[in-house]
């Protein structure tokens, strides 16, 4: 079974934990599955034969704190030891995937706002497009997503396991370091000044590309599945 | 300790109930006295499904029927809702300067929040009723929105292409509507007490204001957008994570 069938599995089977064992259990797998460097087919088989296990003591009468133990975390960081990390050749076409559908979408949008646009405005609109400059905006907006994402990520590794988490002040930290980081993000756009050669994008072009690229990644997805 | 499906198939109930216009107390005394029935049930190895003779969505449909809808409390939501609804359709023009209206817009302004109702409504009943999955939840409630939301610029944009506005405001105009939308999301979340009805109209209107006001080429502005929506979806798996965290009497 592939990572994308366990995880289908897992869910339903979830549904059969009673409240208790779901809370112990849920954490459990969050607190593996956020561990973003695990070899994603290893850590889901894990996590499938612990929830088998799970299943059979419940159902002799068993909760997760018996056949588990009183310290979950200790648990996790246990199973987290003896798991493989993902490969790099994994990894990368993984995260480059990402990229290719973000770069896709805004060249697809780009296209069909300026051709909106032009029908609309008298004045020409600008398709020029300094590459230097737009690749060091999507560098710093990159960059600060990931950073947000990781500390939020970070926010839910850290409550998990506790009885009470503050979740009022979590809730505020990730919200100011979200707020703040576009700021910067702003401030950076602002005083960034156009450098480096120029050249005409026209919507079309960008049409095309972008719709060329989006159905390369459909295509590489549906090969992927079969 | 009630099973994860038993919790889902009483939240799912609740969600019906609300949704059928019921009365938040009576569902609330309806769902404690089925769970102390279901906890009592599961301890003999039995499920939901061995204690109603009907199926779940004949039993969501006997109880709906059962119980008086708190036509009251409609009334009182129903103008919060409209106003809601069109101050996110206004805004947008508002802050990019392009306020005008036309006779069509105020005739079809009012139908379109209407029918999204109508269509939020029975989505929201079907959803209880045949206990939709997370996943379907999710693209169902994505797809409801694209509709309402493609239907409202569309008569934005076309309605300007066969009819000439009655009204076009000026810079006065623009910045009393964007006060009074801004007030009508402070409203609604101090209403709803969540902090949602503020944050995502200001991530949703960030590419007006830099249209108007910076002269960033489309690129960075769309660039921006992107990541303030990816940001905002993550927030917002964020706070839905807590708020299930919460039912579940984690947090």
């Amino acid at each position: 079974m592939n990572a994308k069938q366990l995880i289908e599995d897992n869910n339903r089977k979830r549904e059969l934990l009673t409240t208790e064992n779901e809370e112990y259990y849920g954490d459990l797998l969050l607190y593996i599955r956020l561990k973003l460097t695990l070899s994603e087919q290893q850590s889901e088989e894990v996590l499938m034969e612990l929830l088998d296990h799970l299943l059979d003591a419940q159902e002799a009468g068993k909760t997760a704190r018996e056949i588990f133990g009183d310290d979950p975390k200790g648990f996790a960081d246990a199973i987290i030891e003896h798991l493989p990390k993902e490969e790099k050749r994994k990894v990368i076409p993984f995260i480059g995937g990402i990229i290719a559908d973000i770069i896709g979408w805004i060249l697809v949008i780009r296209g069909g706002l300026l051709f909106i646009l032009s029908q609309f405005t008298e004045v020409e609109v600008k398709s020029t497009v300094h590459p230097i400059s737009t690749i060091g905006i999507a560098l710093v907006l990159a960059s600060f997503v990931l950073f947000t994402i990781f500390y939020i990520f970070k926010i839910i590794d850290r409550s998990l396991f506790t009885e009470k988490p503050n979740a009022k002040k979590d809730s505020i930290k990730a919200g100011l370091v979200g707020a703040l980081g576009m700021a910067v993000v702003l401030l950076v756009v602002k005083f960034l000044p156009e450098i480096g050669p120029a050249f005409v994008f026209p919507w079309w072009v960008s049409l095309i590309v972008g719709g060329i690229l989006l159905f390369s990644m459909y295509l590489r997805k549906k090969r992927k599945e079969e | 300790m009630l099973s994860t499906k038993s919790e889902e198939f009483i939240e799912n109930l609740r969600m019906y109930l609300m949704m059928s216009g019921k009365n938040e107390r009576e569902i609330d005394e309806l769902l404690e006295e089925l769970k102390d029935h279901l906890v009592e049930v599961e301890k003999k190895g039995k499920s939901i499904e061995d204690i109603i003779d009907l199926t779940p969505e004949q039993y969501m449909a006997t109880l709906k029927k059962e119980m008086k809808t708190d036509y009251k409390h409609i009334v009182k939501l129903l103008p919060i809702y409209f106003l809601g609804v069109i101050a996110y359709f206004l805004m947008g023009p508002a802050i990019r300067g392009e306020f005008e209206l036309n006779i069509i817009q105020v005739i079809g302004f009012p139908i379109i929040a209407g029918f999204g109702l109508v269509m939020y409504v029975s989505f929201l009943q079907q959803a209880g009723k045949k206990q939709y999955s997370k996943k379907k939840f999710f693209f169902g409630w994505m797809i409801a929105s694209a509709i309402v939301t493609a239907s409202a610029v569309l008569l934005l944009v076309g309605s300007n292409l066969v009819i000439d506005p009655f009204y076009i405001g000026g810079w006065k105009t623009d910045v009393i509507i964007i006060v009074i939308c801004c007030s009508i999301f402070i409203y609604t979340a101090i209403k709803s007490k969540a902090w949602f009805p503020i944050w995502l109209p200001a991530i949703l209107f960030i590419s007006d204001v830099f249209s108007r006001f910076t002269s960033w080429s489309i690129e960075t502005i769309l660039m921006i957008s992107i990541a303030s929506y990816i940001l905002m979806f993550v927030f917002m798996l964020l706070h839905l994570w807590r708020l299930e965290r919460k039912n579940n009497g984690v947090a």
